[in-house]
């Protein structure tokens, strides 16, 4: 669904993701850890098609993101960390508005069971002015959701959730990636990768030092430990 | 060295060296070349004896002109410093907090242990940076002929302009005070604002008393004279009196004038000064509020009117298929209904009523001229100034870039889906005043062939010049200000003025083409005919620039796909 190869982003001589190559099939929910500055977020934003890779490939569902972009971002979702709204458009017309750039005919129904699975009933005619940090992270959800995109990618969806979000949001992605979507999160709460990801990728410096489930990461790291915690940090330790 | 004086010095020396250490980017180093070159030949340059107040002519223009109307200007300056007084009373500011906080102030400053006092003390420090910046260029600006009158000008207008800065934050602190004390407050709040009120009807009503003489004032020195007299005679002069105080110490002619003059401004710039910091308003809630806006891009936005079941009313119900360009125009449309209000517009009303005037007179055509004069300069508003203006378009939409970037939508789509709201209105405005212009034409005595050739060619000129104005956007997007804070600075002045004849050269060049077809069609017809065609020529040099505006869409698009958004300066946005 979501295949990367030798994907490579500099900036300027800062090489912030290296020969980095990934796959992820239906269904599959992959999270993808790494310290500050590692390139989580370089990644997910070339693999959406913001930013362009240096080197590398990268297609979804078939459609290279630099050659075919309008057909690869069709079956695309991403939610920011900090989530983006049109400050002069309220809940309702952000979701419209997704739904006549992803074509979604059936916007109506689509939308309202949306707007009562992220908690926004009542909101509906909100400016993001007027709505918290953890509304517009679950308005930026709902944008995503509309269309059901296959290939799902997630940075850091937690943040400004309150403990019931928390448990929502976790179970929408988990729907998700058993819906048969290609799901990436990506993530510094450990425990929440632990949970909700079927594999685990961990990228440092730019170059992925990990991949597989959590069982088969503490087997590759002998980390002397079986939470993702002592795995990571044991394969991100600076090198002495 | 106190913490507020330290965040201080090192903000200011900090924002120095971050804009000397970004003259290593080209893109500054060719802005601040060309902004210095600016400043250096509007202010510094040596002026030839043949100009007005040349350097080899003895004392500089402005100042020597000072010295020849010094009484006179003084009591104009006092009476502007009074309608600034009279205004921050009358009219105060609605909505803005009495002292302007930065986010990052009030998250380490307002928890911290300071003091209300030493917080008002904290910004007035912070704003005479700004103060004797200003100071310094006016200086310049005026070109003092020697030092002493130099030094005696800097430290007069930097001592008006604390007085001015002191007064209006002491106004707002003071209604926001009496505002926190309920009614009792707000029945103390009418004594200043009376004091005030009386004061203007002073003013107004010795004019009026004494118009007939102004009125038949022959010349214009005898009406300067007989002002001069009204301003400094009976209850005027005593209203103007503390105002002459201040305005007279930057107009000193030698030291001893100054010397002179400094006591009565310190005795003002004190008084003001104590009346400030001795405030006891709680500013911190509205200040705190107001960074928090800043942040977000809508400190200055009116709150958009809701219907009853608090719905927010939209140009049109946005279909849910067709073509993509049509759900930006939707978008766009939406910021312009929400958050221009009537009374952004009603800004440019003194612009056509003067220009209507002017034209009306010029032609002695009364009123139906001075309407015909309007509906030509707002044609001319619309067609020439609106595209830099109306900013309803990628130029508004560059801080949520990565959201663009991530839609299907190719990128030349997006950018005629940007361009078409501000096209539409600003359109919709040319259309109209040149009807308007069509129906007056008769007293301006315009061909109407002109102007119906001015309909069919607008569009595709404001047109042109938006998908420029959204390509210097895209091509350069931290050219473009994006937010609310606005970039400072010569490299920066620079900039827009590489951009601003940039834009003109290149429009030139792009209305070339569709000018020389369209012109070739009427030489033609002029050979065959023997008349002067209009109206098709027009036709012909629409539909190239409508080919054009096609052809330069993609060709920005393309560029739009390209471009990364880490192009976009995170410091300025």
């Amino acid at each position: 669904m979501i295949s990367i190869s030798h994907l490579t982003k500099t900036y300027g001589t800062l090489k912030a993701v290296d020969d980095f190559s990934l796959t992820i099939g239906a269904g599959e929910i992959v999270g993808l850890i790494g310290p500050n500055g590692a390139g989580k977020t370089s990644t997910l934003r070339c693999i959406v098609g913001i930013q362009a890779p240096s080197a590398g490939h990268i297609s979804i569902d078939g459609h290279d993101i630099v050659k075919d972009p309008v057909d690869a971002k069709r079956r695309l979702a991403f939610m920011a960390d900090d989530p983006q709204l049109f400050d002069y458009l309220t809940v309702t017309e952000h979701l419209r508005l997704t739904a006549r750039i992803y074509q979604v005919l059936d916007y109506e129904a689509r939308a309202k069971a949306l707007i009562e699975e992220l908690q926004l009933t009542g909101k509906e005619n909100a400016l993001p002015a007027e709505l918290s940090r953890g509304m517009k992270q679950k308005v930026e959800i709902a944008c995503g959701l509309l269309h059901d995109p296959p290939a799902l990618l997630f940075d850091e969806p937690l943040t400004g959730l309150d403990p019931l979000g928390i448990r929502r949001m976790k179970a929408t992605i988990v729907a998700r990636g058993k819906a048969g979507g290609a799901v990436v999160v990506s993530s510094h709460l450990l425990h929440l990768v632990e949970e909700i990801c079927t594999r685990v990728v961990i990228i440092d410096r730019g170059r992925k030092v990990a991949d597989g489930t959590v069982a088969e990461l503490s087997e590759q790291a002998q980390s002397g430990g079986s939470s993702l915690e002592h795995i990571f940090l044991k394969v991100t330790a600076p090198e002495s | 060295m106190g913490p507020l004086l330290y965040v201080t010095l090192c903000s200011f020396r900090n924002r120095i060296r971050v804009r000397v250490r970004r003259l290593k980017e080209p893109r500054y180093l060719v802005g601040a070349i060309v902004g210095a070159a600016y400043l250096w030949l509007v202010l510094l340059r040596p002026r030839s004896s043949s100009q007005p107040g040349g350097a080899s002519g003895g004392s500089a223009g402005v100042m020597a002109a000072i010295g020849r109307g010094r009484a006179l200007i003084e009591s104009f300056g006092a009476v502007a410093l009074f309608g600034m007084a009279a205004l921050a009373w009358l009219w105060p500011g609605q909505g803005r907090p009495a002292l302007t906080f930065t986010r990052a102030e009030v998250q380490f400053l307002f928890p911290a242990p300071f003091t209300r006092r030493q917080l008002i003390r904290y910004k007035i420090v912070r704003s005479q940076v700004g103060v004797l910046m200003g100071g310094a260029l006016m200086t310049l600006l005026f070109r003092p002929a020697t030092a002493s009158e130099g030094w005696m000008f800097f430290g007069g207008v930097a001592i008006l302009m604390t007085i001015i800065n002191l007064h209006v934050t002491g106004v707002s602190l003071r209604r926001e005070s009496l505002g926190r004390h309920g009614s009792a407050g707000l029945a103390r709040q009418w004594l200043p604002v009376a004091i005030v009120a009386g004061a203007c009807l002073v003013l107004v009503g010795t004019v009026a008393l004494d118009w007939r003489p102004l009125a038949s004032s022959a010349t214009g020195p005898a009406l300067l004279e007989e002002i001069q007299r009204l301003l400094s005679t009976g209850p005027v002069a005593i209203v103007l009196w503390p105002f002459r105080l201040v305005a007279r110490l930057p107009l000193s002619e030698t030291p001893a004038d100054f010397l002179q003059a400094l006591p009565g401004a310190l005795l003002m710039l004190g008084l003001n000064y104590l009346w400030v910091v001795q405030s006891d308003a709680s500013f911190e809630e509205a200040s705190a509020q107001a960074a928090e806006k800043a942040v977000h891009g809508r400190n200055r936005a009116p709150r958009p009117a809701r219907r009853a079941n608090g719905v927010l009313s939209t140009p049109f119900t946005l279909a849910l298929d067709g073509p993509l360009e049509t759900a930006i125009l939707w978008k766009n449309l939406i910021l312009v209904g929400r958050y221009v209000s009537l009374k952004t517009l009603m800004r440019f009303l003194p612009i056509l009523v003067i220009f209507g005037l002017a034209a009306g007179r010029s032609d002695s055509t009364g009123l139906a001229g001075v309407f015909g004069g309007a509906c030509l300069i707002a044609f001319i508003m619309a067609v020439i100034v609106g595209p830099q203006l109306a900013r309803n378009d990628l130029r508004q939409d560059l801080a949520n870039m990565a959201v663009l970037k991530a839609w299907p939508i190719r990128g030349a789509t997006l950018v005629r889906g940007e361009v078409m709201a501000p096209a539409a209105i600003l359109i919709a405005i040319a259309w109209c005043s040149a009807l308007g212009g069509l129906f007056f034409a008769t007293p301006l005595n315009i061909n109407p062939s002109f102007l119906v050739a001015a309909i069919l060619l607008s569009p595709g000129v404001i047109l042109m010049q938006l998908l420029f104005q959204n390509a210097i956007a895209v091509l350069w997007p931290s050219w473009v200000v994006v937010s609310t804070r606005r970039a400072r600075g010569i490299d920066v002045m620079g900039q827009r003025m590489i951009m601003m004849f940039s834009l003109l050269l290149v429009l030139v060049l792009a209305v070339l083409p569709a000018a020389l077809a369209g012109g070739l069609l009427m030489g033609g017809l002029y050979w065959l005919t023997g008349a002067l065609w209009i109206v098709g020529p027009a036709v012909v040099t629409a539909i190239v620039l409508f080919v054009e505006v096609l052809v330069t869409s993609e060709m920005v698009g393309r560029v739009f796909d390209r471009t990364d958004v880490n192009a976009v300066d995170a410091a300025e946005t």
